[in-house]
């Protein structure tokens, strides 16, 4: 029996956990530009609800405004549509209003935002890549 | 033990099976065994070893080690390279091409960051790269343009033939910006490649970079792919999130 708190989208979310899981990850680098905007060597954390999610090319992008007063809006860039696919996301993994805990390699300059290492929706966890 | 007339006529119908089979695989191959060795290399093509790109993103390994540049190119290289370097160290790296979404052109497509699919007939062979969707023709029964009639393109004007087993193939007229890991080049440069199956699922593509104005000696160097059941694609790139200042060095746009 299905279990009632599942809806189709938890379900696809479960299942592309299982592909990561799996080891199925491509190893792609970013063709697009540099990584040298991001400081590779930090990595932050921040929760907060997902405000607006861009599925396209050259690279998918989370904006996530986190909790706190100021409320403030973190741009987290990731790999291409072509490499995220591959490792199981889809242009459905993350909707507006998801409340998220995203760890990313914060940029050099200060601005909030980073590359994303990985995204917990619930029990779902997304990894940043390609 | 007997065989009995059911059992005979599953064995009939296992062997049509394994026969349409083979026919199956040799049509998506490319054809029949006459044309096999030569339409072996369609298909979906990602580079190998998987380690092939090195360790950082940034510093790219030269494919056939150091190269032997020419002055002023070498000391432009060189500054250029250390520009780089700082730029990247304060977080602003220098914009590439690629940070405008413009193609990597010849012989960067046949690098295959991103797989790269070979189709073919009697008059072409075409490269398709899922990254930027570029596109590479290479003619088989035309001459290369003379080098008034050469215009300079990101992949080049490529001509090909069929020396046994293996497809070889000069590429001229490619523009200054498509460059091999930055490195410069000239205008008469002229990239020879000789690719080939080593079995039906490894394909090898020696290349030789012949370019006297800027190189004191041929630069050569092999790429290898292993095939793939991967579909490319669509890659467009709509949502270029790079700004440019007026150095040329790069940040996240801010919104």
């Amino acid at each position: 029996m299905r279990h009632p708190r599942l809806s189709p989208s938890s379900i696809r979310r479960r299942l592309v956990l299982a592909v990561i899981a799996s080891g199925l990850l491509p190893l792609t680098a970013s063709a697009h530009h540099s990584f040298a905007i991001f400081d590779r060597t930090k990595t932050t954390a921040v929760k907060g609800l997902v405000g607006r999610f861009d599925w396209t090319n050259p690279h998918v992008t989370i904006y996530v405004d986190a909790e706190g007063t100021p409320a403030q809006r973190y741009k987290v860039e990731t790999g291409s549509i072509n490499a995220l696919a591959r490792s199981g996301w889809k242009s459905d993994s993350i909707k507006v209003g998801d409340k998220a805990e995203v760890s990313f390699h914060p940029l050099k300059n200060g601005d909030p935002g980073g590359l994303l290492i990985e995204i917990k929706i619930g029990s779902v966890v997304l990894t940043g890549g390609g | 033990m007997t065989m009995t007339r059911r059992s005979r006529a599953g064995l009939l119908a296992l062997f049509i099976a394994a026969a349409a089979a083979v026919t199956f695989i040799a049509s998506e191959r490319g054809g029949g065994p006459a044309e096999a060795q030569k339409l072996g290399i369609s298909g979906t093509w990602e580079r190998t070893p998987d380690d092939w790109f090195g360790e950082d993103p940034d510093n790219p390994v030269l494919p056939g080690g150091k190269i032997d540049l020419k002055e002023p190119f070498l000391s432009e290289y060189e500054t250029l390279k250390k520009k780089q370097a700082e730029a990247n160290e304060a977080g602003t790296p220098l914009a590439t091409t690629s940070s405008k979404c413009l193609p990597e052109g010849m012989p960067t497509l046949m690098a295959a960051l991103f797989p790269i699919e070979i189709i073919q007939n009697n008059k072409q062979v075409v490269v398709l790269g899922e990254y930027l969707q570029q596109v590479r023709r290479i003619l088989l029964t035309e001459p290369m343009p003379s080098k008034d009639n050469l215009e300079a393109t990101f992949q080049g004007q490529s001509r090909g033939r069929w020396e046994g087993d293996t497809l070889v193939v000069e590429t001229q007229g490619i523009r200054p910006e498509a460059r091999l890991y930055d490195v410069p080049h000239g205008k008469e440069m002229k990239i020879t490649e000789r690719i080939r199956l080593k079995d039906p699922d490894h394909l090898e593509n020696q290349i030789v970079i012949e370019d006297p104005e800027v190189l004191n000696a041929p630069y050569r160097f092999t790429f290898e792919y292993k095939r793939s059941d991967y579909r490319i694609q669509e890659y467009v790139c709509e949502n270029n999130q790079i700004v440019i200042d007026s150095e040329g060095k790069t940040a996240l746009r801010r919104n």
